[in-house]
């Protein structure tokens, strides 16, 4: 690590050099200009210029600094270089706005900027003048000591964890192409091709992490050494976190709780977002909310699901119809009214039984099938309605 | 301190209500002050061209271990930097590094690619620097000449390498003084390996009386005084034919280039090779007490003449003043006779330009072996100690080597490629 601070003090030497401080100067203070005077309140005639990108007039700046330079033969290539990258940044904030917002969704498209673009062009922009400033041959040849065996240079940690980061955040694609392309395929379901999505992810990644141990030239006795000194952790702090991880693993394989599924959570019909390595994403349409439910939960308690083997739900309601209509009447009509809901279906039919008798009312339960899990609230709630509607049209008193 | 007091209410937010425009001078003419208190100089070290690659093992680096130890004994505050540049990428990065005023405060590399670089403006003249004064009367006037050009002097020489041969000690029990040995070798069923290249088969110009037509093919310099087309080519034919007749052993291993021969050395694949001195470092730590080292053979026209490159140490064109003394202190510091001496001892690769410096051949055989190839060179390739640019041997040398390669393997009979190398030379 000193050789790099070694080699980064160095680069102040530079600041010596006069050639270096014509061209360093002008463009500092233009940028600093700039940011003040954005600071400054809008003019009336001027006032299309404030709301330019701040990039656009720096790099139209930099390019007539470039042009007094040159007139004065002095040196500009550092001006140029800095213009490159100004101008890179214009290019990328183009594409976003005008090429990609087109075709993503704005999450998708916040995603793929935060995670995606904007670092890559931070990499890219270091590696450009790190180049500029040594040699990046040199820089990635510094030894950062000897771990587990292998010899690492910084060259070969900086590519380990540039490639990991990317199979992180860009595996997702990738992925969900090679899913669908086996769902059209081989004919399996919804559910499986997300758990094929995720299994995927899972399977790359573990593939880069060994092919950067290979990488940074970790041997099998370092390796070994990681796995009992993981053994020893699970044993006492991480225990849980690990069990989770295979939790998760184990439900994706064994399918039981997968992405889009619905299943019941402390009373509440939910939807499985994403099974994550240590934690499973669902969300509840109740109040459009997020629950993050350890993966262990799953696997130790039971659970219920309404998606297993198909996604339709049996739902019911129960009432108290006082006695003026005969029960088979009462019966017919309930089993009418639930009929005449475009959400419920027809096979298996609506079914209205009677429960309970009473003194001045009769107890009924109607029983109905929907299509989508999700929505039994609401269908449940506009059966409600239509019923004390249907029984009010009739002179009837509404139910109980 | 530097914030005027009207700024202060309107730092709300963001990069500007950070940094105010005198705090942003006043920080950057305090790192310039405190640079200025502790100095670094960049130094580009260019390896031997197609020897590129030795350079994973740090091979470059170690020769001048003793030097940058010395120096920074007596510049305790400065810091050295050292990068390796390929010959290949060299004249575009220093033209980019100049643009940015980015270049190097020195280079050590061939005085012909010195030359070349003087030539296009990329490194400073060393002859209007007082250090060229002091530093001239320590050479020999062959070394002199081979940085002087219509330009200036290119650069201050500090070390001498040589091609020679390098052999398999358990293969190999004494090593063919001679090339008719060197083919008894081949036929007796140890593999001998050659390249198309300067320093894999150009040597056996010189045994056979060829090297006065060759030089001034690759240098683009006149022929000597004394030669004419006839005798050149009289002696370019004797050297095909042997080179055909080389070609038809099958112990005989034409490879691509020195990389090729010298893992075939390391492998044990061939048992005689010709090498540069600049590879000994490497092929010991693989080799161990397996090399050998010895002058190359001589031929019925008398000693090989053998490749020597003059490594020199050029000046930066965008070094601030302090700077550039600092870099004529170094350069100036490498002909020192003690470092000049640890620098041969140390390395075993390269031999002292200091004239008055003796190499020390009686404890050394692989130094005795340098020093004598280094003689071979100096009697038998007089044209190529003057100077001469790089420029024209990196144009001239893939069609030379094409001309070799089809004249070994038949495509061209050794007269055809008489007829074609002529073409080749310079106007008269």
């Amino acid at each position: 690590m000193s050789t790099v601070l070694a080699e980064i003090q160095g680069w102040l030497a530079f600041l010596d050099r006069q050639p270096v401080l014509l061209q360093l100067l002008p463009v500092g203070l233009l940028l600093l200009g700039l940011l003040r005077l954005r600071r400054q309140p809008v003019r009336g005639r001027w006032s299309w210029l404030w709301k330019l990108p701040l990039v656009v007039p720096l790099l139209v700046g930099q390019g007539l600094i470039a042009l007094v330079l040159l007139a004065l033969h002095q040196r500009v290539g550092l001006v140029l270089l800095l213009g490159q990258f100004s101008l890179a940044w214009l290019l990328l904030r183009l594409v976003e706005r005008q090429l990609l917002a087109r075709w993503l969704s704005p999450e998708s498209l916040q995603l793929l900027i935060t995670r995606l673009l904007r670092p890559l062009f931070l990499v890219a922009v270091v590696l450009q003048g790190l180049d500029a400033l040594g040699s990046l041959q040199d820089l990635a040849a510094v030894p950062l000591g000897v771990w587990f065996g292998g010899a690492i240079h910084l060259g070969d940690l900086f590519s380990v964890l540039v490639v990991l980061y990317l199979l992180l955040v860009g595996l997702h694609l990738p992925a969900a192409g090679v899913s669908l392309l086996a769902q059209r395929g081989l004919g399996i379901s919804e559910g499986s091709r997300r758990a094929l999505d995720q299994i995927l992810q899972y399977v790359i990644f573990s593939l880069g992490v060994i092919w950067a141990m290979g990488r940074l030239g970790f041997n099998q006795t370092g390796v070994l050494a990681i796995a009992g000194g993981l053994s020893l952790g699970l044993g006492f702090g991480i225990k849980e976190v690990f069990s989770n991880i295979v939790s998760g693993l184990w439900l994706l394989i064994e399918g039981s709780v997968r992405p889009g599924e619905v299943l019941m959570h402390e009373g509440e019909a939910c939807e499985v977002r994403r099974l994550g390595p240590r934690a499973t994403t669902l969300w509840r349409s109740g109040d459009n909310a997020e629950v993050v439910v350890p993966n262990q939960s799953f696997f130790t308690t039971a659970t219920t699901t309404y998606t297993r083997s198909d996604r339709m739900r049996r739902c019911s309601l129960e009432l108290r119809v006082d006695r003026t209509r005969t029960p088979q009447q009462i019966m017919e009509l309930l089993q009418t009214i639930a009929a005449d809901h475009p959400a419920v279906l027809t096979e298996p039919p609506p079914m209205a039984r009677l429960v309970e008798f009473g003194d001045e009312r009769y107890s009924y339960r109607l029983s109905f099938s929907i299509a989508d899990p999700l929505t039994a609230g609401s269908v449940t709630a506009d059966l409600r309605l239509a019923i004390c509607r249907r029984f009010g049209d009739l002179g009837m008193d509404p139910p109980a | 301190m530097f914030g005027s007091r009207q700024c202060l209410p309107e730092r709300s937010g963001g990069f500007a209500g950070l940094v105010s425009l005198p705090a942003a001078l006043a920080l950057l003419l305090s790192l310039v002050g405190c640079q200025s208190q502790r100095q670094t100089l960049h130094v580009v070290v260019v390896p031997t061209g197609r020897l590129e690659w030795l350079q994973r093992d740090g091979n470059d680096r170690i020769q001048w271990t003793p030097l940058l130890q010395e120096y920074q004994r007596l510049h305790p505050g400065v810091q050295l930097q050292l990068s390796v540049v390929p010959e290949s990428e060299l004249e575009e990065t220093l033209r980019r590094d100049r643009s940015r005023g980015l270049g190097p405060d020195l280079l050590v590399l061939q005085a012909s690619l010195a030359n070349a670089l003087l030539q296009q403006g990329l490194v400073e003249r060393f002859n209007d620097q007082p250090a060229w004064r002091r530093s001239q009367p320590l050479l020999e006037p062959d070394e002199v000449g081979r940085v002087i050009t219509a330009a200036g002097v290119s650069g201050l020489p500090v070390y001498k390498a040589i091609s020679l041969a390098c052999f398999d000690r358990q293969m190999v029990p004494r090593p063919p003084d001679s090339l008719d040995e060197l083919l008894a070798l081949a036929a007796s069923g140890r593999p001998v390996g050659v390249a198309v290249d300067p320093i894999g088969i150009w040597w056996s110009a010189g045994a056979h009386g060829a090297q006065d037509a060759m030089v001034p093919i690759l240098t683009g310099n006149p022929r000597a005084a004394s030669a004419t087309a006839s005798t050149d080519r009289a002696a370019l034919l004797g050297w095909f034919i042997w080179l055909r007749q080389l070609a038809l052993q099958s112990r005989v291993d034409i490879a691509g280039g020195p990389r090729e021969l010298i893992e075939g050395l390391e492998s044990g694949r061939l048992s005689w090779i010709p090498c540069f001195s600049t590879a000994l470092g490497h092929l010991e730590r693989s080799m161990g007490k397996r090399l050998g080292v010895a002058p190359l053979p001589s031929g019925p026209a008398g000693p090989p003449t053998p490749f020597s490159t003059l490594g020199v140490m050029a000046l930066g064109s965008d070094s601030s003043p302090p700077q550039r003394k600092l870099a004529l202190d170094l350069a100036e510091l490498s002909l020192t006779p003690l470092l000049q001496r640890d620098l041969t001892l140390q390395s075993r690769m390269v031999l002292p330009v200091n004239r008055f410096v003796p190499v020390p051949v009686a404890s050394s055989g692989r130094l005795a072996a340098l020093e004598q190839a280094q003689r071979q060179f100096n009697e038998r390739s007089r044209l190529l100690t003057a100077s001469f640019s790089a420029d024209r041997v990196q144009r001239i040398q893939p069609l030379v080597e094409d001309l070799l390669w089809k004249v070994m393997l038949g495509v061209m009979t050794p007269q055809q490629g008489v007829d074609a190398m002529m073409r080749l030379s310079p106007p008269s």
